[in-house]
C-alpha cells in the first residue's frame, strides 16, 4: 500500500485518505479479520506505518480529553492507551434534550507485531486525536544481510 | 503455548465503548466528497440559553461553521488531513471523515449573540434565547 502524499484539493484528499483506510480495514499486516465498524473496545485505533519503515503511528480519536488524564505506555511489544473522560455537568439548572456523548473509563492493551524501543516512543495530543509514535526496536528493525559465502 | 496472532486484546476493562460512527446516507445534505459522519451531541437548555456540545476530534477552530437559518441550525466541521501525509496505513479500526448535524430549534433564539468555542476536539455552542416579549399592561382609560 503506497504512502498518502496530499495535493491542494481537499476533495481529493479525504477520498484518498478514506479509500486508503478501507483498504486497510482488511489488510493482514496484523493478522485480524476487524470488522470495520471497530466497534466494542474504546478507543478505535488507526495504525500506519512511516516512510522506511522504521516507525508506526497509531491515532486514536479521543475527544475532550485533558492531557494528564490520558496514559500512553510502551512496552516490548505492548502499547497500553488509557484514561478517563469526563463530561462535567452544567452549571445551575438545566435540563438535556439531548445525551450521546459517553464519558468514563477506557483501558486497552493493543499488542503489536514486533518490539519497540521505548526510550523513542513519543505521544501527543491535539485536536482531541491521540497520536502515538513508536519506533522498532533495533533487533525488530529490518536489515540487509551480506552474503559471504 | 499461545499462538501469537498479532495483534489483539489482552485485557479489557472499560465503561466507553467506541460505537460504529454514524455515517450520513444522503449525499445530497453536504456537497464534500467522501464519506460524512454525523457527531454525537448533547445538548442541555438553562434558563437562558441553549448549549450544544458535539465531539468532532480532528477539527480544528478554523475549520467549523456554525449556520442559524430561521429555526435550523447546522453545524459543520472538516478534519486536518495533514497529519496523515506521509504515512501509509497498516491497519485500522474507523475511517475518517468530515462532520455534519442539523437540528430544528424550538427555542426562539438571539442570532446575533451566539457563541462557540472548540476545546480538544469539541465544539460548544451556546445559543442565548431571545428575551421574551414582556406581558404588556394595558390601561383601560
Amino acid at each position: 500500500m503506497s504512502l498518502l502524499r496530499f495535493g491542494t484539493d481537499p476533495f481529493d484528499n479525504i477520498l484518498r485518505l478514506q479509500r486508503a483506510l478501507t483498504r486497510s480495514l482488511e489488510h493482514p499486516f496484523f493478522g485480524l479479520g476487524t470488522t470495520p465498524s471497530g466497534r466494542g473496545v474504546y478507543p478505535a485505533l488507526n495504525i500506519f506505518e512511516e516512510e522506511g519503515g522504521e516507525a508506526i503511528v497509531l491515532k486514536a480519536e479521543v475527544p475532550g480529553m485533558k492531557r494528564d488524564s490520558l496514559e500512553v505506555e510502551a512496552v516490548g511489544n505492548r502499547l497500553l492507551v488509557a484514561g478517563v473522560r469526563e463530561i462535567p455537568s452544567p452549571e445551575g439548572e438545566f435540563r438535556y434534550h439531548r445525551r450521546e456523548r459517553q464519558a468514563g473509563e477506557f483501558r486497552r492493551v493493543f499488542r503489536l507485531p514486533y518490539e519497540v524501543d521505548r526510550d523513542k516512543a513519543s505521544a501527543s495530543y491535539r485536536d482531541g486525536i491521540l497520536t502515538v509514535r513508536l519506533e522498532k526496536a533495533e533487533a525488530a528493525k529490518p536489515r540487509q544481510i551480506q552474503i559471504t559465502g | 503455548m499461545k499462538q501469537d496472532k498479532g495483534a489483539k486484546e489482552e485485557t479489557m476493562s472499560k465503561d466507553i465503548e467506541t460505537t460504529e460512527k454514524k455515517a450520513i446516507e444522503k449525499a445530497e445534505e453536504t456537497t464534500w466528497a467522501g464519506q460524512t459522519y454525523e457527531p454525537a451531541v448533547d445538548i442541555y437548555e438553562s434558563e437562558n440559553a441553549l448549549v450544544l456540545q458535539a465531539d468532532v476530534p480532528g477539527v480544528r477552530k478554523d475549520d467549523v461553521e456554525i449556520n442559524l437559518d430561521q429555526d435550523v441550525l447546522t453545524i459543520s466541521g472538516r478534519v486536518a488531513l495533514d497529519t496523515y501525509n506521509g504515512l501509509r496505513p497498516v491497519y485500522s479500526e474507523f475511517n475518517v471523515g468530515n462532520f455534519f448535524r442539523r437540528f430544528s430549534l424550538g427555542e426562539t433564539i438571539d442570532q446575533a449573540a451566539i457563541t462557540a468555542d472548540m476545546d480538544e476536539g469539541v465544539l460548544t455552542v451556546t445559543l442565548p434565547k431571545r428575551e421574551q416579549a414582556q406581558p404588556r399592561k394595558i390601561t383601560v382609560a
